[in-house]
């Protein structure tokens, strides 16, 4: 699973950052912060390696 | 018409009865094949919502199931779903080669992996005493004959430990069952009982030498060593073009027996598969003279979830303005039992036509 961008992206009623958008094989996908979501799980490795994800818009 | 009237039923050469009789006219019996017994979703290999065939590693076609191979400079492949199947079964998993690797070099690996969710693992009383044996039966067809390693190993809760057999094809281009079964594991911590990843299942198709020559997990748990991971594993899928591989009708079970092949309904396998994976069409709605940039719309999951997922669009979604359909990306926000969409910076939006999103809880 390789991360190509990674965005944060906030639920804009609340205004909070409540999940991250990951690009992984072309495909976007909106990843919840939750621990058990293995897309969430290779996101953590990813910022584990140095990265960064974009702010939120 | 006549009645046998004995108190039990056993095998002459069983050290207990497989049926007890009592004296209220009941029975109790000692049953191998009970219902439910299959540890293994899609089994069979009917259900594949990502789609039948691709060329890429990882979960792009059956449910449950996915192949992947590491570190090769050449092979090409194509995953898909068969009709190509035994007797009793319409469908298989197929790998066939279509570019050949020239060599296999150490690093070199390939497998068809299956991971089972922990709590589902419970009965297996890892990590004690009465740790249980399982047995792993399941129709293969493969161009080339020879041995081939399948590894159990239980990676993600306290220590990592692993335990490999070996199963042999016989005859090219032949469907043959086969049968292994694996002793449980009374030590290395057990498994948690949650919703994370219990016991991963590796069907081995390849393995460079990095990953045989111990048999330090060779029929019997113990720590996991890479050297051990495929040991006993001759057969290089990846030597030629000419090579493919089916499985199907994988079944594990409790004991040290294979029973007959649980089958279940497309809808009982395709619900199960939910869990884990599922798509969702968006249905149309419409809000008569709601113009807004926004649209929100939560739609409950026919199945509850593993885990929140992780949402993707599958088909190009389209929303209401001004009478027409007009493209737009949606977010997706799944919970393990609904998921909301949003659609943002919309042009005067009045609701949703059409559309699919992906919500991903695989482990």
């Amino acid at each position: 699973m390789i991360i190509t961008k990674a965005k944060l992206a906030k639920d804009v009623l609340t205004n909070e950052v409540t999940h991250v958008n990951l690009t992984i094989d072309n495909v976007i996908y909106n990843v919840p912060f939750d621990e058990a979501n293995r897309h969430y799980q290779a996101y953590l490795l990813w910022v584990a390696e140095g990265n960064t994800a974009e702010a939120a818009d | 018409m006549s009645t046998l009237k004995v108190n039990a039923i056993r095998n002459v050469l069983a050290t207990s009865d497989a049926v007890t009789l009592a004296t209220d006219g009941t029975c109790t019996a000692n049953i191998t094949n009970k219902p439910n017994r299959n540890l293994i979703i899609n089994g069979a290999m009917q259900v594949a919502q990502r789609g039948v065939s691709s060329t890429q590693g990882g979960r792009k076609t059956l449910d449950r199931f996915y192949m992947n191979w590491y570190n090769t400079d050449q092979v090409a492949l194509t995953q898909s779903q068969s009709t190509d199947a035994p007797p009793d079964f319409s469908k298989s998993y197929k790998i066939d080669i279509t570019t050949a690797e020239n060599t296999l070099d150490a690093n070199e690996y390939a497998w068809i992996n299956y991971v089972l969710e922990a709590q589902d693992c419970q009965v297996l009383n890892y990590n004690s005493s009465n740790a249980r044996s399982v047995t792993l039966s399941f129709w293969v067809k493969s161009y080339q004959t020879g041995d081939f390693a399948v590894n159990l190993n239980k990676y993600p809760d306290n220590t990592n430990r692993s335990i490999t057999s070996t199963y042999t094809v016989n005859q090219s281009a032949t469907w043959e069952k086969k049968t292994i079964t694996f002793v449980g594991d009374t030590g290395g911590g057990g498994i948690n009982d949650d919703n994370g990843a219990g016991i991963y299942i590796y069907f081995f198709l390849a393995a460079g030498s990095n990953y045989v020559g111990s048999s330090a997990n060779t029929n019997q748990w113990a720590n996991f060593t890479s050297s051990g991971w495929a040991n006993g594993q001759t057969v290089n899928l990846f030597s030629s073009a000419d090579n493919y591989f089916y499985i199907t009708g994988v079944q594990l079970e409790v004991g040290s027996v294979a029973t007959d092949f649980e089958h279940r309904s497309f809808g009982q396998e395709l619900a199960l598969c939910q869990r884990y994976y599922l798509q969702l069409t968006l249905p149309k709605h419409y809000a008569n003279g709601v113009n807004s940039s926004y649209i929100y719309q939560t739609y409950l999951l026919p199945v509850r979830q593993r885990a929140n997922g992780a949402g993707s669009v599958v088909s190009q979604c389209r929303y209401y303005s001004g009478g027409s359909g007009t493209n737009f990306t949606p977010t997706v926000s799944p919970l393990t039992d609904r998921v909301l969409v949003q659609g943002l910076a919309l042009t005067n939006g009045n609701g949703f036509v059409d559309g699919t999103i992906a919500l991903d809880a695989e482990l």
